[in-house]
């Protein structure tokens, strides 16, 4: 089969392995020798009692309590400014030299920022490409921390939620030692399972972003002797700031 | 394999009280871990029937959801490719390296890639190929195979860990984590930022966004699928779920019966190449579904095996896996999953024996998220190894003779007699001291008790005469015993 994708088409087949249509009718066969029917299958429908229920006070605090039992940080500040100067006073006391931010609107935390002396890199503006590992290397370790408006967080399980996107890079919750994610009241939501569902409902709508990543508290690791270690690969610090009253 | 390489690696295992004693440290955590985690839950058990539920459902049908997930990768922009046995499916990773030009390789966890010895065929093309995972690079480094799913590298003490980063960095370290978690990070950090390809497993396919998700806590997964140019994904057959809200339940029951935690600190669902405009995620994505035997067990009373979720809660339940390790059972899966899928993946006949590292006291089932029957699968297996005559001749010999005897009651009962005069020597307190071979070997481990002055029979003979209901009487004696062996 020839496709579209990104670049010149490939052809699968070049790649050799069987084709879907022999495996899968293997795979049919076994199933309708052991009685199965083979139709399109409706799927048994899910509990309903687990809506989302709770206020958003209810959720701000379990939110808030999850991350921090985590080995995160939570905050709450009034409003957009006092956010933005929170971040700068968690940045100095860090003694952070630059940032990377992105999604969302930065200008008036720019501002701020480099008022105390931070460097501030847009996720718009970095060309950032693979292959020269020095480089990248050295641009990545110029990245104190990584800024972003997240795009869920999840008060059951302490997660931030984002969805890449052009303005949304994967990179900047990522690369940097510390992230800090600013989350707006309508992005808090009770259950992972209401993210789920918002994802899918967005993906048939206008098909599904590239990736969805859940970070839940800091990157860690129990691989030497099941002894905890923190920050491995991922930011060994997350802060979270919930932006209320804008 | 052999007998004797069971055997023989299981005696192994058992001298290595350093191995015993890291198993045992881990294994504990990991119990701990689950078992509080699972207190939080008042509906653990219909949480357990209904994961089980979505599993069925889900391979029952799962020539549908392969094709409707098949279709949704390419629209995505991704590419698909079936591969019905291992050599295939490191063939066609190979060529997809080749056409790339692929260089180096950065993996994160992957349990196929281990079935297929894909690392070893891409070091054959001169590539370089890096396991990312902490666990799996020490292992790496040590030329090691993984002893338990989820902690790969629990065998190793920090001392030779130490050891083997000293050689990498060429200079001497310190044991502590701090100092040998910073090593990995600078090490690998340097992987991702080169690596070409990223090779990953798959801990849930998602049929309805053509998606991938992967758990990790170290946020490797992230990085494999984030930096490299292009993005392979090795994915077992059975490893999908037909909606994106499943993923909930899902990842709910492997984290939980894992290590106990809520999510894992990174769940990735990546869906195809980066899209128009973004600046990082790979260029191009290929997705490979992997056979290799699990087809074959379709339709069969093994069916649930395809069910598991690879959370590792049976390893760590399992009497006989806390003792052994992981190496003991020969192949990439350990514990009682792994003694189920190794006879089934690679041939009861050859690996029938992997089924008798087991007690048959049902532990792993009673812990497994999606409720797998895996004691009874291992009696099944048995069962199929001694239809095909792999156990010794001697023991068929016994068990001839022995069911030849049952269907003579005289007889039994004369051999019974028989055995009470006979044990005189060996019995003291009740119970065999020791015993010539082949029993002696038995007694070593395990004890045998000596055959009552009284057996069931007599009991039931003079219940029978003394009560009026005797049926009662009997269940309220043999209920009673029952109930504690069960909590044993």
């Amino acid at each position: 089969m020839t496709l579209k994708g990104r670049g010149p088409a490939l052809d699968e087949a070049h790649f050799g392995g069987e084709s879907q249509e022999e495996f899968l009718s293997r795979i049919r066969a076994r199933l309708q020798g052991a009685g199965y029917v083979a139709d399109h299958p409706s799927f048994p429908a899910g509990p309903l009692e687990d809506e989302e229920q709770a206020s958003y006070e209810q959720k701000a605090e379990r939110f808030m309590k999850t991350l921090v039992e985590l080995g995160g940080e939570a905050y709450r500040a009034p409003s957009r400014e006092e956010a933005f100067r929170l971040i700068r006073d968690l940045l100095l006391h860090r003694d952070v030299k630059g940032v990377l931010t992105s999604g969302g609107d930065w200008s008036q935390c720019r501002a701020i920022l480099e008022e105390a002396g931070i460097a501030v890199e847009s996720w718009d503006e970095v060309a950032f490409s693979h292959g020269e590992a020095d480089r990248e290397l050295a641009r990545a370790d110029r990245w104190g921390a990584g800024l972003l408006w997240a795009d869920y967080a999840v008060a059951e399980l302490g997660s931030i939620a984002v969805l890449s996107s052009p303005r949304q890079g994967r990179s900047v919750s990522l690369v940097p030692p510390l992230m800090i994610a600013l989350i707006a009241p309508e992005a808090l939501v009770e259950r992972r399972r209401t993210v789920l569902r918002h994802v899918a409902a967005l993906a048939k709508e206008r098909g599904v972003p590239s990736s969805l990543t859940l970070i839940t508290g800091p990157s860690r690791s129990a691989d030497i002797e099941n002894d905890l270690s923190i920050g491995v690969h991922g930011p060994g610090q997350v802060i979270a700031i919930l932006v209320e009253g804008s | 394999m052999s007998k004797g390489a069971l055997l023989e690696r299981i005696e192994g295992a058992l001298a290595n009280d350093r191995l015993r004693e890291a198993v045992k440290r881990a294994t504990n955590n990991f119990r701990s871990g689950k078992a509080r985690a699972v207190l939080e839950y008042d509906d653990w058990e219909a949480m357990r029937e209904r994961a089980r539920a979505v599993r069925a459902h889900t391979i029952a049908h799962l020539d549908y959801y392969l094709a409707q997930l098949a279709a949704k990768v390419r629209e995505n922009g991704g590419y698909v490719h079936f591969a019905s046995t291992g050599e295939q499916a490191v063939e066609i990773v190979r060529k997809i390296a080749r056409h790339y030009g692929v260089k180096s390789v950065a993996k994160s966890k992957s349990m196929v890639s281990e079935e297929i010895h894909l690392n070893d065929a891409l070091k054959e093309d001169g590539i370089e190929v890096y396991e990312t995972d902490l666990g799996e690079y020490i292992i790496q480094l040590a030329g090691e195979t993984p002893s338990h799913i989820i902690g790969p590298a629990l065998h190793k003490t920090r001392e030779e860990i130490a050891e083997l980063f000293a050689q990498l960095e060429g200079r001497t370290l310190s044991t502590d984590t701090p100092t040998l978690t910073a090593v990995a990070r600078r090490q690998l950090r340097n992987v991702f930022l080169t690596a070409d390809m990223g090779i990953t497993g798959c801990n849930f396919a998602v049929a309805e966004t053509g998606s991938v998700t992967l758990v990790t806590n170290e946020g490797n997964g992230r990085m494999v699928t984030a930096l490299p140019r292009i993005v392979v994904t090795l994915m077992g057959m059975e490893r999908i779920v037909p909606r994106l809200e499943d993923l909930d339940l899902l990842l709910t029951m492997l984290t939980r019966s894992a290590t106990g935690q809520r999510a894992t600190s990174y769940t990735t669902i990546f869906s195809g190449p980066r899209r128009d405009g973004e600046k990082d995620g790979p260029e191009a994505f290929h997705l490979v579904i992997v056979d290799n035997q699990r087809s074959t067990i379709l339709g069969t009373e093994f069916e649930e095996a395809l069910h598991c979720i690879r959370c590792g809660a049976c390893l760590n339940i399992c009497p006989v896996y806390r003792q052994i390790g992981g190496h003991a059972y020969g192949w990439v899966y350990s514990g009682p999953i792994g003694a189920v899928l190794t006879p089934l993946y690679r041939g009861v006949e050859e690996w029938g024996e992997v089924a008798l590292a087991s007690s048959l006291c049902g532990a792993c089932w009673e812990a497994c998220p999606v409720k797998i029957p895996l004691h009874d699968m291992l009696i099944g297996i048995r069962r199929e190894s001694a239809e095909r005559r792999r156990t010794h001749p001697f023991e068929r010999w016994i068990f001839r003779g022995f069911g030849w005897m049952m269907h003579r009651p005289g007889l039994y009962r004369a051999a019974q007699r028989a055995g009470r005069w006979l044990q005189r020597p060996f019995v003291r307190d009740g119970r065999f001291r020791w015993a010539p071979a082949p029993l002696s070997s038995w007694l070593k481990t395990r004890t045998l008790p000596a055959l009552p002055s009284k057996g069931f029979r007599d009991l039931w003979q003079s219940e029978l005469t003394k009560q009026r209901e005797p049926r009662l009487a009997v269940k309220a004696a043999f209920g009673e015993q029952r109930e504690e062996g069960r909590g044993a």
